[in-house]
């Protein structure tokens, strides 16, 4: 009984490392610049199939593919606000929101012609055979993800907060007139934070997609957690993505455990609903007036 | 401003003769191609499934072709994509039955999308031959649009019915079930259900997953608790790998049989690597490696080389011959109906007997075939088969009934 409870809260808390990740890159797209990213799944996908391309296909190094992964990811995310979120900027919201599901369509499809839909396994460097404490087992590899979303997250955050250029991107979303006037290159900062929103979003489907497997399709379950585990936490809040994802990993693992696995994304979105009628802000963010 | 006015009269009226002349113009080119309608899921969560298909459905169509077509004319498919969506799977049959005006349509992979599109079809009339789904609604005579179909997949009691004589051999007896989340699943959980009680099993608990999802310990670890002896899983092949993987990690070591026909050893050895997918058992429909198995030798030989030459996917072609049978099928109706409408398609599909790569392809008085049931096996890492059912038995079965 307690040794099922407990497996069931380690599982959620696992998922939930998986949720956090692939919502840390979207806290930065849709939570600090408010771009309403419908292509996050896609650069999700990206990373993943990056990787499996890099590793599996042409045997670059585990650790070095993936890293070259994440940075291909955060370079497509460059391209991409350079080519068509610039030319959107001083649009309302739902114009670059459009633009950003036609990319959805375009990248997947793109992808489906590239790598044709089967889904593919990245045999990846770690065992299979679990780490049992007891009755409680874990696999490695699902540690180790949850380990680099920890730290990614952790280094996210103290980067935006404590380095200059971080600070350069709090002043251009805050008021981009001002940091102008202050001599900040706010083209260059707007281009290279979603570069390093999708390139967090490209980490996520890479470590997931280890864990997991590859196929095209990936990133629309993967995109429609990060808005919740986004919004759960609070907008542009990393600490809000860790615990909002974690809880939503626990609650449906548990809600799976105990209620009915069929309910079981159910059972997330009811959490989020009644957590926005108790806070509308998120549980970490800042009540703001709207702009 | 008259002359305008005369020249615009002209070209309505050359326009009106056009559309005149044009049906007439038509059916005097006797070599333009019959149109066949194919709606899968080419995106979306289970699109490999529906490419497999696709390209099984072409190589028939190349066979057919070659072969000088179809009442003296080539066929064509059309194939739209579901998106792995009921709903959309409705748009791509208006499309087709609208715009195309195809008198046959194939498909469409999942019991939820082709039920989507089943009332429209029938209001038009337009038949379709159902390849893949096993819900038994589809073919139960209360269901809308049902006079329409002519399904060669088996349904989920079929496949009980043809497995379910093993269960207390295999030692089956705390089941652990878990399903897709959607009409497949759903009826796959009845049908079983029954079969396993007839034979002294019991499902100990049923579990559901969404199409998309990929992580199923929480169901896995509920199993655990409620101390299975057995896991039947019906869903498609990279999810059924995952699961299979994902026991391995929980450290669940029990029997497990894979229903639906998709999954199949070689697919779940390269997905889910062999020590994984050691031990597990699947119902199929199709043997790639035995061709005498097939209700037609040759064709299952020629799809079987033809699916290597085109460099396809090894693990798809079990799921591939479904195309392959529904195309030759439609071929031979469209033959036999001597005129390629909606309607004398529909009626020749009704007493027609073709021998295909599924069994022995006729239908019973709702439409529904009876196909070979084989139970196969991983073995040291390798495919065998542990049972068959073949598909003149259960016709045998069906007409004692």
């Amino acid at each position: 009984m307690l040794a099922e409870l407990t497996q069931h809260v380690v599982n959620g808390l696992i998922l939930g490392g998986g949720y956090a990740l692939m919502g840390i890159g979207l806290t930065l797209i849709f939570g600090i610049m408010r771009v309403v990213n419908f292509a996050h799944g896609e650069f999700f996908m990206l990373g993943a199939f990056f990787l499996f391309t890099l590793f599996s296909l042409w045997g670059v190094n585990f650790f070095l593919a993936s890293l070259l992964s994440v940075l291909g990811v955060g370079l497509v995310g460059a391209v991409v606000e350079r080519l068509v979120l610039r030319r959107l900027r001083l649009q309302p919201i739902e114009i670059p929101m459009l633009a950003m599901v036609a990319l959805s369509v375009i990248i997947q499809n793109a992808a489906i012609l590239l790598w044709d839909p089967s889904p593919k396994t990245i045999k990846h460097v770690f065992s299979p055979v679990p780490l049992t404490l007891g009755p409680i087992h874990v696999v490695s590899i699902r540690l180790f993800a949850g380990a680099m979303a920890v730290a990614l997250i952790v280094g996210s955050h103290l980067f935006i907060q404590k380095t200059r250029l971080g600070r350069a991107m709090r002043a251009t979303f805050q008021d981009t007139d001002m940091a102008r006037l202050a001599g900040v290159d706010v083209d260059k900062i707007y281009m290279f934070t979603f570069a390093f929103g999708a390139a967090l979003a490209g980490a996520a489907g890479a470590l997931l997609g280890a864990v997991f497997w590859v196929y095209p399709a990936m990133g629309d379950l993967a995109a429609l957690k990060s808005f919740a585990v986004v919004i759960m936490g609070g907008l542009g809040d990393f600490l809000g993505a860790i615990v909002g994802g974690l809880l939503l990993g626990v609650a449906e693992s548990l809600g799976a455990g105990y209620i009915s696995s069929g309910y079981k994304d159910a059972i997330g979105f009811v959490l989020i609903i009644l957590l926005l009628l108790w806070r509308p802000q998120g549980l970490f963010g800042k009540k703001t007036l709207p702009r | 401003m008259r002359k305008t006015k005369i020249t615009a009269w002209a070209v309505l009226a050359a326009f009106a003769g056009f559309l005149a002349v044009g049906p007439g113009l038509a059916s005097a080119q006797s070599k333009e191609p019959i149109k066949v309608g194919m709606i899968q899921p080419l995106s979306g969560p289970i699109a490999a499934a529906g490419s497999y298909i696709t390209n099984g459905a072409k190589i028939a169509l190349d066979r057919v072709n070659a072969k000088g077509g179809v009442l003296g004319r080539p066929l064509e498919l059309i194939i739209e994509d579901n998106k792995s969506d009921p709903a959309e799977t409705r748009n791509a049959a208006e499309k087709l039955i609208v715009r195309d005006k195809v008198p046959v349509i194939i498909g469409a992979w999942g019991s939820s999308m082709t039920l989507a599109m089943m009332p429209l079809a029938a209001q038009h009339g337009v038949p379709i031959v159902v390849e893949t789904s096993s819900s038994g609604k589809i073919t139960d005579p209360k269901t809308p649009g049902q006079k329409i179909v002519s399904r060669i997949s088996p349904t989920s009691e079929l496949e009980a019915v043809g497995a379910g004589a093993l269960i207390p051999k295999l030692g089956m007896k705390k089941i652990g079930y878990l399903a897709v989340n959607t009409d497949w699943g759903r009826g796959a959980v009845v049908a079983f259900g029954e079969v396993f009680k007839k034979n002294g099993a019991a499902i100990e608990a049923v579990e559901y997953v969404g199409q998309a999802d990929t992580d199923f310990y929480a169901q896995l670890t509920k199993f655990k608790a409620a101390g299975v002896d057995s896991i039947v899983i019906t869903d498609d092949a990279p999810k059924a790998a995952k699961m299979l993987q994902q026991m391995k990690e929980l450290g669940l070591n029990v029997k497990v049989l894979v229903t639906g026909g998709s999954a199949w050893p070689d697919s779940i050895v390269q997905l889910a690597g062999a020590p994984a997918a050691e031990g597990a058992m699947f119902i199929n429909f199709y043997n790639p490696y035995d061709f005498a198995m097939a209700g037609d030798a040759e064709a299952s030989k020629a799809y079987v080389d033809e699916w290597k030459k085109r460099g396809l996917p090894w693990i798809g072609i079990v799921e591939g011959m479904r195309g392959f049978d529904a195309v030759n099928l439609i071929a031979k109706a469209i033959e036999s109906a001597k005129e390629p409408t909606a309607a004398k398609i529909h009626a020749a599909l009704k007493t027609l007997e073709v021998r295909g790569l599924y069994g022995l392809n006729k239908f019973d008085q709702n439409g529904q075939s009876y196909c070979n049931i084989i139970v196969t096996q991983v073995k040291d890492g390798k495919y065998s088969v542990v049972a068959v059912t073949p598909s003149s038995k259960l016709w045998e079965l069906s007409a004692a009934k």
